[in-house]
């Protein structure tokens, strides 16, 4: 359970969250919706300790506080970024180079995935479509053994088959009490999906 | 408890991600640098062999010369180009995120770029040295024996190999310029303050040998005042 009291953040003197207090539980799905600038992604930042709140408090059941990033911590949660940094080797070296910081890493679970999502486990990742690199990056996220999962506009440049691929596979994530929260503005995609809206405004 | 703060085996993990990086992002300068004593051997050979000049030699003296520049430009260079992107968003934020400790993710920078890099290329660098001046004896002695006890004097390079790391997780843009500028700024500041201070005291009380034991206390101090200054960085960089 994520218990989050009082939590505001400001870049300057522009305040982007004030006093947000919500409670996260196990083995649900939190839609998070808001107009561009109202903070989802500051707020998934937060949650997954990339930034100091200037007030309030976040409670996680290991590793501390987000902001501290114990390895316990960062082992437990997972942030999948709508933008990705260039790594120039193949999903199968992706795997063998990240899943040793993970150990309740599922290697059967991300190649099930892979072949499930159509991607070839030997092509460089450098040379992939973003939709193609999107779809190894869900793979790994959702057999990446985190108990808390972030999603920064999942759904964005999957085709259709692969979104549905998407929400069956997040739907089972969150059966073995794993926490999803989704910032999305594609709402339809994760409509059937969430169990939880969270909606900011400015 | 412990492990919390500190494993082995993740501090291994961390280091061969890095490794990795650093292959991707310096491999081709890092041959570059390793293989330039030999590289100017080899333009020196040529021009004996286009030119005529048959007197021109690569002697002990530019060989290690070129091995000071070499240090030096590794020194400034592999920080910047190894974990500059630390401070960008999207690169940097994997690099936050990757589960390792603030201290393995520290100590595995530092290593990276005071230990592993340098000691590699040195090893590169007198190994081919030492090749060529067993192909041609014009070279004369190997520059690793020339050096002999000397070769330690390159371990005065750690804190601003360190130095340069401090700038490129902590500076934005400009890494290498702004962490220069800073160098220099503390030197003139340094300079002032000692200046002042041996003014102030009768010079005859010191002599060459405390001051040489001062200043390598001076230097270690300094070692670890920048790793903690590392580590503190570490800790707190956010996006």
């Amino acid at each position: 359970m994520v218990e989050i009291d009082n939590l505001s953040f400001r870049y300057g003197r522009r305040e982007v969250l004030s006093q947000l207090s919500l409670t996260l539980e196990p083995g649900k799905i939190y839609g998070l919706f808001g107009e561009n600038g109202t903070g989802k992604t500051t707020f998934l930042s937060l949650l997954c300790g990339l930034k100091k709140p200037s007030g309030g408090s976040i409670r996680v059941p290991v590793g501390g506080t987000p902001w501290q990033r114990s390895p316990e911590f960062l082992e437990w949660v997972y942030f999948l970024p709508d933008d990705f940094s260039v790594y120039s080797g193949t999903p199968v070296r992706f795997e063998k180079d990240f899943a040793p910081f993970r150990k309740g890493f599922d290697k059967e679970g991300y190649y099930r995935l892979l072949e499930r999502f159509g991607i070839d486990i030997h092509q460089r990742m450098d040379r992939m479509s973003y939709g193609q690199l999107k779809k190894v990056h869900i793979a790994f996220a959702l057999c990446s053994g985190a108990g808390l999962l972030l999603m920064d506009e999942p759904t964005n440049g999957l085709d259709v088959p692969s979104k549905a691929a998407f929400c069956e596979t997040v739907k089972r994530f969150s059966l073995g009490q794993g926490t999803v929260v989704i910032a999305t503005h594609q709402v339809q995609d994760v409509a059937d999906l969430i169990d939880q809206t969270l909606s900011l405004a400015h | 408890m412990m492990e919390r703060y500190f494993s082995f085996s993740r501090l291994g993990s961390v280091l061969k991600t890095d490794l990795q990086n650093a292959r991707k992002n310096m491999g081709l300068s890092f041959l570059l640098m390793s293989t330039s004593g030999a590289l100017t051997y080899l333009f020196v050979l040529i021009l004996r062999w286009l030119a005529g000049w048959n007197e021109l030699t690569l002697g002990g003296d530019a060989r290690g010369f070129i091995f000071g520049v070499m240090i030096a430009t590794l020194c400034i260079v592999t920080p910047a180009r190894c974990y500059g992107s630390v401070t960008e968003v999207r690169a940097g934020r994997f690099f936050l995120l990757l589960p390792a400790s603030v201290w393995e993710k520290s100590l595995s920078m530092i290593l990276i770029c005071a230990v592993v890099i340098p000691v590699a290329a040195c090893a590169v660098y007198f190994g081919l040295d030492e090749l060529l001046c067993l192909i041609d004896p014009s070279c004369g002695t190997p520059l690793l024996k020339l050096m002999g006890e000397e070769i330690w004097g390159i371990t005065s390079a750690i804190p601003y190999s360190l130095t340069f790391l401090l700038g490129a997780i902590f500076f934005k843009k400009s890494k290498m310029a702004k962490t220069i500028g800073c160098i220099l700024l503390f030197y003139m500041v340094g300079s002032i303050l000692a200046g002042s201070f041996l003014g102030n005291i009768d010079i005859h009380f010191l002599d060459t040998a405390t001051l040489s034991i001062d200043l390598s206390w001076f230097s270690g101090a300094m070692g670890l005042i920048l790793m903690a200054l590392i580590v503190w960085r570490v800790r707190t960089l956010q996006h």
